[in-house]
């Protein structure tokens, strides 16, 4: 027992040791930008989408908006942690960002096909 | 049950949560320090401004429901002409006086500018009481940083809360395989345990509270922060977007002069739509003018939901213009921010809230020190910049924000009537001696922080606080007592309480830097300083 037994203890617990050492900085850098930007555009692009997929389906707009914003914010901590636990941070960067930009779009076309 | 868990939370996810975790919380923990302590005196704005405005402790008797009813237009009126002083008034608002703030709060925007001032329920113009208080210093410092400028302060603290948000997911995926070593490898004797102990205790039993409060905090703002819905809908107008969901009315001066009707009348119409709830403000929008709008806020004492019900009276014939209540989604909106704000009238609530928004601040300081600990003992005895800036920063965030706190108010107490802008100044040393105990902190650090010597600080200032409003109002605790003045004894004890913690604090650290090795300190650091 003693010093060495639970320093044993905490590294068994802490296996990462810091930012995956074995790999470059850029990938890390490209998960916390993906944590940060890119998570905040999938919820950027869930909140218009689904507000117009409200509007859609006969919700008022203000309650469209508000429903789909508390949506998004329930999942945008969430995505951000999922950028650091997918296996590789290109595929987080093309789920979060891509996935932003075609529920923008989405939300783009709903809203120029109706008035 | 448990195989089925371990299936769900794999090694590799906990050990991929624990960077995030960590440096979430090394880089943000300062800043969520000052957003939990601040919101956490949020909940005793009210009281803390009776103790900051001496001359708004009036009539703390039953002062809230005088024996003559309280009218809008024989006790507000006078005080809003007076505020004018003659020049051409536009819009007004009071906050009426209620069980926690027995004085009404004005503001009035004239052609010439804007004024305010306070004012007792009977309609006397108390004399400028020279500080934001903690209604509008502490609470707006929670928010939104004092940063109003493009809401910068707003995203800043969102993008602190929902690292947060995110450090608390995480730490449960984290915390969910340890859960056995953790009570396997408890060991007192060192600090770091203890450290660990603390942040994983907190972080557990408080944790929905934690969860609840950072989710619904970015809630209230969330069109702001979010505004991507905004935009697809309402082209980006948030000012329409919440007159669309809230109910708001609104329009234009018409520029044809007009008399106010009698707002009583109002008032009892609309405590009628309300089914019996009090009003708690009152707006006059274009005033003396044809188009005058009276709207009226409802109080949300008695509910858990932040709906204010508004409604909108013609100014000029007194109808009703629009009483709107929210569709389901945006009311339970209403009811996650209420469940932020705690703006309901119970106090056993309050105090738990209180204590809560505390355990958040030591969540997270503890996490700060565990952080440092432990690099002290994976690194040399020699400790680098980068450890010394973290050290400096948690120093700066815990003991030197309590520092800053307690000096503005303490200042408060000391500064004469007649310094002009004093609330500025009260305000500015807030800022002042917090940059100086970061400097302090900063020019200190060599193994630790200046721990002991803030401490000190803390102690010194909390008495001082207690004493000044003794000296300087003449209201000592027996007093407080006597008049059922419980806001002012409830500072006062809390003050105490902080000046009695911090010394304790002090004398253990202190006894531990002078080697004495009998205080009980000794046994929970030795540990550390042997490795």
């Amino acid at each position: 027992m003693g010093a060495k037994t639970v320093r044993r203890a905490e590294t068994g617990r802490s296996p990462s040791g810091g930012a995956r050492p074995s790999r470059p900085a850029w990938t890390t850098a490209a998960r916390v930008t993906a944590a940060v930007f890119g998570a905040y555009g999938f919820a950027w692009g869930l909140a218009a989408f689904g507000a117009e997929l409200g509007v859609l389906i006969g919700l008022a707009p203000a309650e469209a908006v508000t429903a789909a914003s508390l949506l998004s914010l329930l999942i945008l901590p969430m995505m951000a942690l999922w950028a650091f636990a997918v296996p590789r941070a290109a595929v987080g960067w093309a789920v979060l960002g891509g996935g932003g930009i075609v529920m923008m779009t989405a939300s783009r076309l709903i809203g120029i096909i109706l008035p | 049950m448990s195989t089925k868990k371990r299936a769900l939370i794999s090694p590799a996810l906990r050990a991929a949560m624990l960077w995030p975790h960590t440096w979430a919380g090394v880089t943000l923990g300062g800043l969520l320090m000052l957003i939990f302590f601040m919101g956490s005196l949020a909940v005793f704005a009210d009281e803390i401004d009776r103790w900051m405005m001496p001359d708004t402790r009036v009539g703390a008797v039953g002062a809230h429901r005088p024996d003559a009813p309280f009218s809008l237009d024989r006790n507000v009126l006078p005080v809003v002409e007076r505020l004018a002083a003659g020049r051409g008034l536009r819009d007004w608002y009071a906050k009426l006086p209620d069980g926690r703030r027995p004085v009404m709060e004005l503001r009035v925007r004239t052609d010439g500018g804007v004024s305010g001032g306070m004012a007792t329920a009977d309609g006397r113009l108390l004399p400028p009481v020279g500080t934001l208080g903690a209604t509008s210093f502490f609470y707006p410092l929670h928010y939104s940083l004092h940063l109003r400028a493009g809401f910068v302060g707003y995203w800043i603290v969102s993008f602190a809360t929902v690292a947060m948000l995110a450090g608390l997911i995480s730490g449960i995926i984290i915390h969910a395989r340890i859960f056995k070593d953790f009570f396997t490898f408890r060991s007192w004797g060192q600090l770091r345990r203890s450290l660990l102990d603390l942040h994983n205790l907190t972080g557990v039993l408080v944790l929905p509270f934690h969860l609840m409060i950072s989710f619904t905090g970015i809630v209230i703002i969330l069109p702001m922060v979010l505004p991507a819905g905004v935009n697809a809908l309402y082209d980006g107008d948030v000012q329409r977007f919440y007159d669309d969901a809230l109910g708001n009315y609104s329009r234009p001066r018409s520029g044809t002069p007009a008399p106010l009707a009698p707002l009583d009348p109002m008032l009892a119409e609309a405590k009628r739509l309300w089914g019996g709830g009090e009003a708690a403000v009152v707006f006059v929008i274009n005033a003396g003018d044809a188009a005058s709008i009276v709207r009226l806020n409802r109080d949300t004492g008695d509910r858990l939901s932040l709906d204010v019900e508004p409604i909108f009276f013609d100014g000029v014939t007194g109808a009703v213009l629009k009483h709107q209540r929210p569709g389901p989604v945006v009311a339970t909106h209403r009811l996650l921010s209420g469940l932020h704000i705690a703006a309901f009238d119970h106090w056993p609530l309050r105090w738990l809230y209180f204590l809560f928004g505390l355990s958040g601040c030591v969540l997270i300081g503890t996490g700060l020190l565990y952080w440092l600990e432990k690099r002290r003992v994976v690194e040399t005895a020699v400790v680098g910049l980068g450890w010394r800036s973290v050290g400096a920063l948690a120093c700066g965030s815990i003991t030197g924000l309590l520092i800053a706190t307690l000096a503005m108010m303490a200042a408060n107490r000391l500064l004469p009537a007649t310094v002009p802008s004093r609330e500025l100044v009260e305000a500015g040393l807030f800022f002042l001696v917090w940059i100086g105990s970061v400097i302090h902190a900063a020019l200190r650090t060599r193994r630790d922080p200046p721990w002991a010597a803030q401490c000190w600080a803390v102690a010194a200032l909390a008495g001082a606080c207690v004493g000044l409003n003794w000296l300087t109002t003449g209201e000592h605790p027996l007093r407080a007592i006597a008049l059922g003045d419980w806001p002012v004894l409830g500072v006062d004890a809390v003050l105490a309480l902080t000046a009695w913690t911090a010394w304790r604090v002090a004398r253990r650290l202190s006894h531990r830097l002078s080697g004495r090795r009998d205080a009980p300190a000794v046994t929970m650091t030795e540990a550390t300083d042997h490795v």
